[in-house]
């Protein structure tokens, strides 16, 4: 070991004498050298008066650790200058390569003990390599000793290592003790689902410590795929469970441990309670070793990293073990056949095209309580344990990290949830609504013609048809194929002497070597190649020269380029914008009808617009799928070119809202009804349809839920009295366009118009769609101009100005216009049966429409 | 290394066992509260006698009596260099951990023999060096201790089978 004087010492330093000559064996704590500095002394002169001084000071160097001197760096006379400077090497007879428990492995001795020369031993051995016990710990020489090993074995045996997250990706946990009862009862519809849940009891942790069973749902042909990975894989366990339930689920997945072996890591080891770290299995490097894990944000996306999709079997149940994790802004992907989703008589809605063609996928970000739940199966898919978190407080709790107190608080937390889901049953009370949404829609059939007609039996709420592993297992033995495939290259290119270019060439060479044969130790670990480097090159290629624009999949306030989904995208090769473009070539739209969808289809024919199962799709088969059976069916009148009158508006009813609450996407999609406090953000878009006009989704920002509606509703109809008669008059005076114009022609929307406009569109007028409204603009204006009251005018003109007050009573007022303007009574029904009609029929169509109303 | 210590324990005593079976009950706690303890230098086997037994002392203020007890008892007391005999209760890459007794001990991978190996792909994972010699959990081992830690209360060791007749029996 090389000996440097410690960083304390005034340098320079003047080596004086040195005590023992090379060979010697050196106690500790002898003075191996004397040396001298100088330093400035305050001295009394004869006067008494304080002087200061430069003098030598000779002091000596004491020899931290035991050994033999095996060189001198220094000699008598010598300067040294920094603490970088090595003075003499000494050979000990123990590097002290593994500790464990402060004691070195090798010869016993004591690590901890400390000397007042300020030198630790424990410094030598600080990696932790082994799965379960943390005292163990060796030094970077013998990491890599041990790695090059299981390297050259692993490499012989032709395997990889794979690590293996638990929960929602191979397995699911939940303490809901409904699932034990439906195990239990062969007449409960959810009875074949759950037949084949295993459960285990832990006792030291959970609600009053007297244990609590845990019921474990194992991902569908989750044996095949560990009995097949195996066999191309050493597999690890890395959970954030604790020890005690890692163990259960081994036993439960693994039960002869033939997979998986002692090869568990939990996060009593991990080190770290809000991330996981390759590292800490692999210290040395990480070339061989693929992860598989449902969320990339622990691993910080890494290279190594196959993100899967979240095994989400006990609806709304989530992740047992993620309390300590940042809160999840995921998409959660509904994988029900939409059709049975909307046969309840709680969202009566006209059937749009895309419900007939493809399942919708629906976008959750939170919200376990919200009643927007109770009316989609659809929108239960989302993760229990999370409630709306900004961005902001996501941030905080992150950066809390390991600190005790936020660590102790959430230990609490994961109690509290765990308890809560013992005693709320979340499951049993899901069963309930779906139980009574069926009986309901029995009722309702008649009335739904056109919903489907499968609602005569019971609804099961858990479904088990996910076939992630399949495409998985597919994935991981091409990884595993190409990776050898390349392996095997290489070791020809370096024994045919081209060692420079080790991956030119080759083509398909792989076949022609034998494997193993010839070459030392140099040759097998320099030709490893690196999964970081194949497996991303392998993803790219799904999505390759792909530019992808996401609408209505990323959840409102979460930024673009660093959510999950986008940079799930990017692993596989794709290009995600924000706008649409030219050089964009899909757009991946939740809805059909956002601001994005229709510049798509209006301005660029080529744009593939398809719905998000094609991405997520494509991305679990690790192929780029034919778009056709994805495209979302846009409305003609949407489309490019196109004159063909107008379809009837989808006018979702103002329940159908319930069913989008949840969603949320970029702001400039806000195109529905109620979403009209992101005008401002539309002002300045001069290039963008104003789609506030464009009847057809409703979405509604986030942080709205809990507005107590009514209330307001009251408020403003005591505020705007007068205005909101004038409304109506105006409307009814088939000045219904004004509007539209107005938005049209200056970007200057004010809020109450919009809402005007909308209110129109919600009851039953025809979507003016994109050649249509250009039309209108075009004559109507002047018309229009003067059909608008002098209070609109004002209304308008206080509007224009600008004034971050505007935007702030605009917030505030658009939800009650919406609900509070006369017509929206009307939505639910009379709208569908009108909403067939031509443009040049709108009185008529109000005149009808406000006979429903009163009716 | 096993020894006959003479010790001595102080245990204070509540007013409500003062009479007949008091005794009784002093040598009743004396077990309980030492034998299979750890001093941090030795563990305490067990206790043979109570030799002696001090008069009662009332503690003022509180009428707790305080009593010393002589007592003998068989202690074992690791020591480098020891040859013992344990049992292996986790096998990894870097080596395996036994108990010897109350004692855990470490061997590592360096001194364990060239040709004893480490077999990950065994179920359970094992050392073994092919002719007949399997270490896997539970395996019964004779090892040599060649250092000896000691904390408050608890007491670890690190082993070899590095040397001629020690490894699985």
């Amino acid at each position: 070991m090389l000996l440097t004087f410690p960083p304390s010492t005034r340098f320079p330093v003047t080596i004086i004498e040195i005590h023992f000559a090379q060979d010697c064996v050196v106690k500790k704590l002898l003075p191996l050298l004397s040396y001298s500095y100088k330093a400035l002394i305050l001295e009394e002169d004869e006067d008494g008066e304080e002087v200061q001084k430069a003098v030598d000071i000779i002091s000596r160097y004491e020899n931290p650790i035991e050994g033999k001197i095996k060189r001198w760096m220094v000699g008598k006379g010598s300067v040294v200058n920094s603490p970088s400077t090595a003075i003499v090497e000494i050979d000990e007879p123990c590097p002290h390569p593994v500790v464990w428990n402060n004691q070195c492995a090798v010869c016993g001795m004591d690590m901890s003990e400390q000397t007042y020369i300020n030198f630790h031993n424990l410094e030598t051995a600080n990696i932790n390599v082994t799965h379960d016990n943390t005292g163990l710990k060796i030094s970077r020489w013998e990491a890599e000793n041990i790695e090059k090993e299981s390297k050259k074995r692993l490499l012989s045996a032709k395997k990889l290592s794979l690590v293996v997250d638990l929960d929602q990706t191979i397995i699911q946990a939940t303490v809901d003790p409904t699932v034990g009862e439906w195990r239990d009862d062969p007449s409960n519809p959810n009875y074949h689902a759950v037949k084949d849940v295993e459960a285990f009891q832990l006792v030291d942790e959970g609600a009053g410590g007297r244990g609590c069973w845990y019921y474990v749902k194992l991902r569908p042909g989750l044996k095949r795929f560990l009995s097949n990975i195996s066999k191309l894989y050493e597999c690890h366990i890395y959970t954030m469970g604790t020890r005690a339930y890692a163990m259960s689920i081994a036993k439960i997945v693994d039960p002869e441990g033939g997979v998986f072996g002692e090869r568990i890591l939990s996060r009593d080891e991990s080190g770290s309670l809000t991330s996981k770290s390759l590292e800490r299995l692999f210290p040395v490097d990480t070339k061989m070793v693929v992860i598989i894990d449902d969320r990339g944000d622990v691993w910080k996306w890494s290279d190594n990293l196959i993100k899967v999709t979240p095994y989400d079997f006990f609806v709304g149940i989530g992740d047992i073990n993620s309390s300590f994790l940042p809160k999840r802004h995921d998409y959660q992907l509904a994988q029900q056949a939409a059709t049975v989703a909307h046969a309840t008589k709680d969202d009566p809605q006209v059937i749009n095209p895309q419900q007939l063609t493809a399942p919708p996928a629906v976008i959750t970000i939170n919200g376990a309580e919200d009643a927007a739940m109770e009316d989609s199966p659809d929108a239960k898919k989302e993760d229990g344990e999370e409630t709306d978190v900004s961005p902001l407080e996501q941030l905080v709790e992150m950066g809390g990290g390991d600190d005790p107190d936020v660590l102790a608080e959430q230990t609490v937390r994961r109690n509290e949830t765990l308890t809560a889901q013992q005693k709320d049953r979340p499951l049993a009370k899901k069963q309930e609504v779906l139980d009574k949404q069926d009986s309901d829609s029995i009722s309702n059939h008649s009335n739904n013609g056109d919903t489907n007609s499968e609602s005569g039996h019971r609804h099961n709420l858990l479904h088990d048809n996910d076939n992630e592993l399949e495409h998985l297992e597919k994935a991981l033995t091409e990884v595993h194929q190409e990776f050898f495939e390349e392996y095997q290259r290489r070791l020809v290119t370096t024994k045919g002497g081209r060692v420079a270019q080790v991956r030119g060439g080759g083509g398909k060479g792989g076949k022609r070597v034998q494997h193993g044969g010839g070459g030392g130790d140099g040759d097998y670990l320099s030709n490893v190649p690196d999964i970081k480097n194949i497996m991303p090159r392998m993803k790219r290629r799904v999505f390759d020269n792909i530019v992808i624009v996401f609408s209505g999949v990323i959840p409102l306030g979460v930024d673009v380029q660093s959510s999950d989904v986008v940079q799930w995208g990017k692993a596989f090769g794709a290009m995600v914008v924000d706008g649409v473009s030219a050089a964009v070539t899909h757009v991946v739209a939740a809805r059909t009808r956002t601001a994005k969808v229709r510049t798509a289809a209006a301005k660029f024919p080529h744009i593939k617009i398809v719905n998000p199962q094609w991405f997520f799709q494509s991305i679990t088969m690790w192929h780029k799928l034919d778009e056709t059976p994805f495209l979302i069916n846009i409305y003609p009148e949407d489309r490019f070119a196109n004159s063909s009158p107008p379809l009837p508006s989808s006018s979702m009813g103002f329940d159908d809202l319930d069913d989008h609450m949840e969603l949320s996407s970029d702001e400039e999609e806000d195109d529905d009804d109620e979403g009209d406090n992101d005008i401002h953000a539309l002002d300045g878009r001069p290039g963008v349809i104003p789609d506030l006009l464009l009847p057809g989704e409703t979405e509604e920002p986030p942080d709205l839920h809990d507005i107590n509606w009514d209330e307001m509703d009251k408020d403003l109809q005591e505020f705007m009295g007068s205005e909101a008669d004038d409304t109506d008059l105006e409307s009814r005076n088939g000045a219904d366009y004004e509007s539209d114009s107005e938005s049209n022609s200056g970007d200057q929307n004010d809020g109450l118009k919009v809402s005007f406009g909308s209110k129109r569109d919600r009851s039953a007028t025809p979507p003016p769609d994109g050649t249509d409204e250009q039309k209108i603009v075009v004559s109507e204006p002047r018309e229009r101009e003067m059909l608008k009251s002098p209070l609109s005018k004002r209304l308008r003109l206080s509007n224009s100005r600008s004034s971050s007050l505007r935007n702030l009573t605009l917030s505030a007022e658009e939800p009650k216009v919406g609900e509070s303007g006369m017509p929206s009574p009307a939505q639910s029904n009379g709208d569908r049966e009108e909403s067939v009609r031509d443009e040049e029929e709108d009185d008529f169509d109000l005149e009808a429409e406000l006979g429903n109303e009163f009716a | 290394m096993f020894f006959l210590y003479d010790l001595e324990r102080t245990i204070t005593l509540h007013p409500y066992y003062f009479g007949p079976h008091m005794r009784e009950y002093l040598i009743n706690k004396l077990l309980t509260d030492v034998e299979g303890t750890c001093t941090g230098r030795y563990y305490i086997i067990c206790v043979l006698d109570a030799y002696n037994i001090s008069m009662g002392k009332i503690l003022p203020g509180s009428g707790l009596a305080e009593f010393t007890i002589s007592y003998r008892a068989v202690v074992w007391r690791p020591f480098k260099g020891e040859t013992v005999d344990g049992v292996v209760t986790a096998v990894s890459k870097l080596g395996f951990f036994a108990n010897v007794g109350p004692l855990p001990v470490f061997v590592s991978t360096h001194l364990i023999p060239a040709d004893v190996k480490f077999d990950p792909t065994a179920n359970p994972p094992q050392f073994s060096d092919n002719e007949g010699q399997v270490i896997e959990k539970g395996a019964h081992v004779r090892l040599k201790l060649v250092g000896t830690r000691s904390d408050v209360g608890k007491m670890s060791a690190i082993g070899s089978i590095k040397e001629d007749y020690l490894g699985c029996l």
